[in-house]
């Protein structure tokens, strides 16, 4: 990826000329550690953004901190050196072209794959050698890119399973049903059946997940990720297939799980309308790399992201993009923004 | 059978009758079987006891119960947890020792050891009470479940099931072997462990209501109804229990995704391990009650690998997951290998005056074979089928559907969903077995023979 560090410096550049949102100090969804820490001293390639030396720790300021996650694949290095950190609270999108990489890193972080090099850190605690299934109940919660719901078993049960870490039960007390383990299943009952009503599905409760209807399936899965009591939540391209209409009222969902269960999310989509309206703060990725990072309005204002859409990469993502003349007025924002970019390019 | 008629509907009558309903419809019909046996057969005419005895002898319901035992335990491995297992026969070799080990006087222990035994007291050897040393061999049999699985679970699909054939080849080896182990008798070798005490009765029968020790006499066969009968109806509980539960559910899960269950906290390998270990207590309990209630010997040949597939034939003919089908299952084979291929041979020899009541049973595993195969063909989720199988067999779900409206990046993961799922799973675990059933033909000879023995 070094061939495309020349660019990217311009781009920072760029981003901080042309104003976007730059990040003062004083300013606390900045100052959580965006960017490397010691990126200078490291010589990587990328961008380096001033609050890197603001001197918060990354660490302990952000419920999840990726530091210069690098993960090759044999000589194909997939993700190189990106960092990245969700504050606590908030609600930050991870997008780029296909094969940019985002899933790689998303691997990375539920533990799926061991980074080459690098770290993870969870509320603090390195977890970079923790297992999937252990990181899962530390509170990192994922859905995935295609549903992968446990067809067979009942919505509500798919919701049990997960709460499987927060329960004790033990073989024997499950065969002699303890008036402990009795207890404890009431309480996953209802707790999943509140989750299932918070995702809007409660109706499902005892239907098997595979007669759901895809939105339905949607929530669902989402509704399982939180029987996991997650810091963090872990969305992969929640909006596929949804409906305008759908993922509208998806917006405001993420909204509320940030808002009501103090739940940090991470979105990795395709589609820029959604990113742009929802996300706090946006990284790029192309190719493996952290081109752009920052509010909706850097990134869409950012040279590189354009390129990386529209230019070099090809138009590959171009139907994704929204076209112009869209009726709502998000996606006509996003087209102009990318269109005045375009042509000052 | 009376069993097939009422286990035929058991979630329809549960739900009508509360959680009673099986418990109580099940012991109606053991105690209806006992007392068929015991009282009214007895005192009908001989025109119509007969044919009842033919059909369905007091020592093939034994052996039937005794392999439900069995194919419940295996039912766990498979069915519930979909780990595929072919060398359940390991930990039916392993209780099977434990009772020569505990109930017998094998190779001249120099020590003698009476436990709540009900053989003599001055006996030598080592005697132990029945259902003790089913509670030892269970735990016994879970630990080395525990052995084996700890490295072989990590491994996936066929390749576990390629460990598992071959950890149940080095169990029955070693007993083969087990004359002389670095100097010592360990299990007897080949001709292993013989008068393996029989199960007593305790207060029944010092009351003189039940006979004192269960042996292979018409009277004590009868008994061993209601002992087999009440291990059956425990490891059904256990089942059912088990599978209401966390674990159950976190079964179940990986059943269908293990990626999806790890990504959602479950422990994968921890999981595993437990419904080994559940699977391995139940088979240890099934080598006692085997070798205690019905042959009343131990030898290597008898835990050859067909006995493995017939269990797993057992839980695939039955329905893989469902409890009820995998007993059924287990019933119908068991009685096919045991009488029910005899007595078919009989009946087409009083027509065509061949000798079919012979060969018959000499064909075991060619004709169990062909049943597989023709179940694989006409009713793949067996002949009581777990609810949620069948919706999956019989109908495609809704984005399956769906998908094919999709367009192409949702279809490929549709496909990918699709190769995960629990279907594809079940066809490879049924493929396997039949495909081992095949070859087990091969070895019909020599445990057709041996079972002709352990009969006699």
């Amino acid at each position: 990826m070094s061939e495309s560090t020349p660019g990217v410096r311009e781009s920072l550049a760029d981003v901080t000329q042309l104003g976007g949102t730059p990040n003062s100090p004083g300013d606390p969804a900045g100052a959580a550690g965006y960017g490397r820490p010691d990126s200078a001293e490291s010589g990587v390639d990328g961008p380096v953004r001033a609050v890197a030396q603001t001197g918060v720790d990354p660490v302990g300021a952000n419920v999840l901190f990726a530091d210069r996650i690098t993960i090759r694949f044999g000589g194909l290095t997939a993700v190189d050196n990106v960092s990245f950190s969700i504050p606590p609270r908030s609600v930050v999108s991870l997008i780029g072209p296909n094969g940019a990489g985002k899933t790689t890193f998303f691997n990375v972080l539920t533990g799926l794959y061991e980074a080459t090099e690098g770290s993870v850190y969870l509320d603090g605690k390195d977890i970079t050698s923790v297992k999937p299934h252990k990181r899962a109940s530390m509170g990192l919660a994922r859905t995935f890119q295609n549903i992968r719901l446990f067809g067979l078993m009942t919505a509500e049960e798919n919701v049990m399973v997960a709460m499987h870490s927060h329960l004790r039960a033990g073989v024997i007390s499950t065969i002699v049903r303890t008036p402990g383990q009795r207890r404890e299943e009431r309480e996953a009952r209802d707790t999943a059946r509140e989750l299932l009503d918070y995702v809007g599905i409660g109706k499902t409760v005892g239907e098997l997940a595979r007669n759901l209807s895809y939105g339905d399936q949607r929530r669902l899965e989402i509704a399982r990720a939180m029987a996991l009591k997650p810091k963090v939540l872990l969305l992969d391209e929640p909006t596929a297939g949804m409906n305008p209409q759908e993922s509208a009222n998806f917006n405001d969902f993420v909204y509320r799980v940030r808002d009501e269960r103090g739940i940090s999310v991470l979105l990795i989509e395709h589609d820029m309308s959604v990113i742009m309206k929802i996300s706090e703060r946006i990284t790029v990725l192309d190719r493996g790399a952290m081109i752009a990072e920052g509010t909706p309005d850097d990134i869409r204002n950012n040279q590189q992201v354009i390129e990386a859409y529209l230019g070099k990469t090809g138009t590959r993502e171009g139907k994704r993009l929204p076209k112009p003349g869209a009726d709502q007025e998000g996606q006509a924002v996003t087209t102009d923004g990318l269109a005045t970019k375009g042509t000052q390019a | 059978m009376a069993a097939t008629t009422h286990a035929l509907h058991p979630d329809q009558g549960r739900r009508n009758l509360g959680r009673l309903a099986w418990p109580i419809g099940y012991v109606v019909v053991i105690l209806f079987l006992f007392f068929l046996y015991q009282t009214i057969l007895p005192s009908l005419v001989k025109p119509v006891s007969a044919p009842v005895l033919a059909w369905l002898p007091v020592a093939t319901i034994n052996e039937c119960l005794m392999w439900a035992i069995m194919a419940l335990g295996l039912n766990v491995v498979v069915g519930y947890a979909g780990l595929l297992d072919l060398g359940y026969v390991a930990f039916w070799a392993l209780g099977g020792y434990t009772a020569g080990w505990l109930m017998a006087y094998p190779f001249n222990w120099t020590w003698d050891f009476h436990l709540f035994s009900p053989v003599r007291a001055n006996a030598p050897g080592t005697h132990i009470n029945f259902w003790l040393v089913c509670i030892v061999a269970g735990i016994l049999c879970a630990i080395l479940g525990l052995i084996i699985g700890a490295p072989t679970l990590r491994l996936r699909g066929d390749y576990l099931a390629l460990v598992t054939l071959g950890f149940g080849e080095v169990i029955t080896q070693f007993f083969r072997n087990s004359g002389n182990i670095a100097g010592h008798n360990v299990a007897g070798g080949d001709p292993g462990i013989s008068s393996i005490d029989p199960i007593g009765t305790g207060p029944l029968g010092a009351l003189g209501i039940a006979p004192k020790l269960l042996t292979n006499s018409a009277a004590g066969n009868i008994w061993k109804i209601l002992v087999l009968g009440l291990l059956v109806g425990i490891c059904i509980f256990i089942s059912l229990r088990i599978r209401e539960g966390r674990l159950g559910r976190a079964w179940l899960a990986i059943r269908e995704d293990e990626l999806a269950a790890s990504m959602m906290g479950v422990p994968l390998v921890r999981v595993k391990l437990l419904a080994y270990a559940v699977g391995a207590f139940f088979g240890g309990i099934g080598g006692v009650a085997n070798a205690s209630g019905i042959t009343t010997a131990v030898s290597p040949s008898g835990f050859d690998f067909g006995k493995s597939v017939l269990v797993l034939l057992m839980v695939v003919l039955g329905g893989m997951g469902n409890v009820w089908g995998v007993t059924i299952g287990a019933f119908l084979l068991s009685w096919l290998n045991s009488n029910g291929l005899k007595q078919i041979g009989v009946q087409i020899d009083a027509f065509t005056g061949g000798n079919l009541e012979a060969t018959l049973p000499r064909y075991n595993y060619v004709i169990l074979g062909l049943l597989l195969v023709l179940m694989m063909l006409f009713r793949r989720e067996g002949l009581i089928p777990e609810g949620r199988t069948k919706a999956l067999m019989q109908m495609p779900s809704r984005t399956e559907a769906e998908s094919l409206g999709a367009d192409s990046v949702e279809a490929e993961a549709e496909t990918d969903a699709l190769e995960h799922s629990d279907a594809a799973a079940d066809a490879r675990i049924a493929g396997s077995a039949a495909a081992m059933a095949g070859s087990g033909a091969g070895t019909s000879h020599g445990s057709s023979g041996a079972r002709r023995k352990e009969e006699s």
